[in-house]
């Protein structure tokens, strides 16, 4: 306490609270992701995947980006390196959410490690580190039961996907990125307590929205990897010390 | 048949991306400057993420007018004001959906 981490907002007391804040916490999130783990689920099975098949890309694969573009592969070229090459480059971002959590996962024993590393998702990532900004530490059973709950409805989305098939609406006309927007902008704003912690936002920002304008390779790990760096340089320049 | 194959191949590098520095094979600690980049992780991916859906729409820029815009500006707002989570998605989304609607209202008349 006292070093500007904790706002006075009390830790959770017990597991059950952090269990249940945990399920809160990703709601808005899961909710948000419905639409697209229905459209995996439906466009999976227009692409001629069996049910089962389909419902296991949701099971196993557990990613929307990757499920959404290895259909894409299929229907385009039906080639298989460009499956795993596609599934590597859009899952690489979570070797650095694997590397951020390291130190506090890597005490744990393997059962827990295994499964956390297995729920951890962009809206796990952001939900936990939200978690940690605020109370100033790492819970594993806040970080498993969000990652959990954030898995059951992505894999009850999908069902709902691959038992309508191929006759969902134009789901893209209602807006639900902004839902998604929305919460990671409310995640990410409070972080903002250091001039370098700014400078990796606002760089951030202007990458992506470059990178995507004039389409340049991969505008997520590109800008992702800049506003890193532009934070970086601005810590170390300035002298701050690593927490 | 074959396909499911490939799932749990796909399946295995999604996991393995994800475990790959919870695993105690490699003993080492991260070097203090690589922590010093990774704190930026959070703050720079998730904006990578927001900031197009707010800024960019097929290809070009969003007119000061648009819907995801002007509610992704509240939104920032609202944020700076309210360090609460819920209370600032909940701010964003009445006014997406209220500027959704009223645009969409005028298009029919």
């Amino acid at each position: 306490m006292g070093q500007g981490i904790n706002r006075g907002y009390l830790p959770p007391e017990s597991t059950a609270e952090y269990q249940k804040q945990a399920i809160i916490d990703i709601l808005p999130l899961s909710l948000a992701v419905i639409p697209w783990g229905i459209l995996c689920g439906s466009l999976a099975i227009e692409f001629g995947l069996t049910a089962i098949e389909s419902q296991l890309m949701s099971l196993l694969v557990f990613a929307g980006a990757v499920q959404l573009a290895s259909l894409g592969v299929i229907a385009m070229s039906g080639l298989v390196p460009s499956l795993f090459s596609t599934t590597f480059i859009i899952s690489s971002r979570h070797l650095l959410y694997s590397a951020v959590f390291r130190e506090d996962v890597r005490k744990l024993p393997a059962v827990w490690r295994m499964m956390i590393a297995f729920f951890l998702t962009d809206e796990m990532f952001a939900v936990v580190m939200a978690f940690k900004a605020r109370y100033g530490f790492f819970s594993e059973h806040y970080a498993l039961v969000a990652g959990f709950t954030f898995y059951v409805i992505w894999n009850s989305a999908t069902f709902v996907g691959i038992y309508i098939g191929g006759s969902i609406p134009n789901l893209q006309s209602y807006g639900f990125e902004f839902a998604i927007a929305a919460t990671f902008i409310a995640i990410v704003i409070p972080q903002v307590k250091s001039v370098s912690v700014l400078m990796s936002v606002i760089t951030a920002v202007i990458a992506s929205v470059l990178l995507t304008l004039f389409e340049v390779g991969e505008p997520l790990i590109g800008a992702s990897l800049i506003g890193m760096l532009a934070g970086y340089a601005t810590s170390k320049l300035s002298g701050e010390p690593i927490v | 048949m074959i396909f499911i194959f490939y799932v749990v191949l796909m399946a295995s590098i999604t996991f393995t991306c994800r475990y790959f520095f919870f695993a105690n094979v490699v003993h080492y600690a991260l070097h203090p400057e690589i922590k010093r980049l990774l704190k930026f992780t959070a703050p720079a991916v998730l904006t990578a993420m927001w900031a197009p859906i707010i800024f960019v729409s097929e290809g070009h820029l969003n007119s000061v007018d648009d819907a995801y815009f002007i509610s992704g500006i509240i939104t920032i707002l609202a944020a700076i004001l309210i360090p609460r989570t819920l209370p600032v998605i909940v701010i964003g989304l009445i006014c997406f959906g209220l500027l959704r609607f009223f645009t969409e209202t005028t298009l029919v008349l």
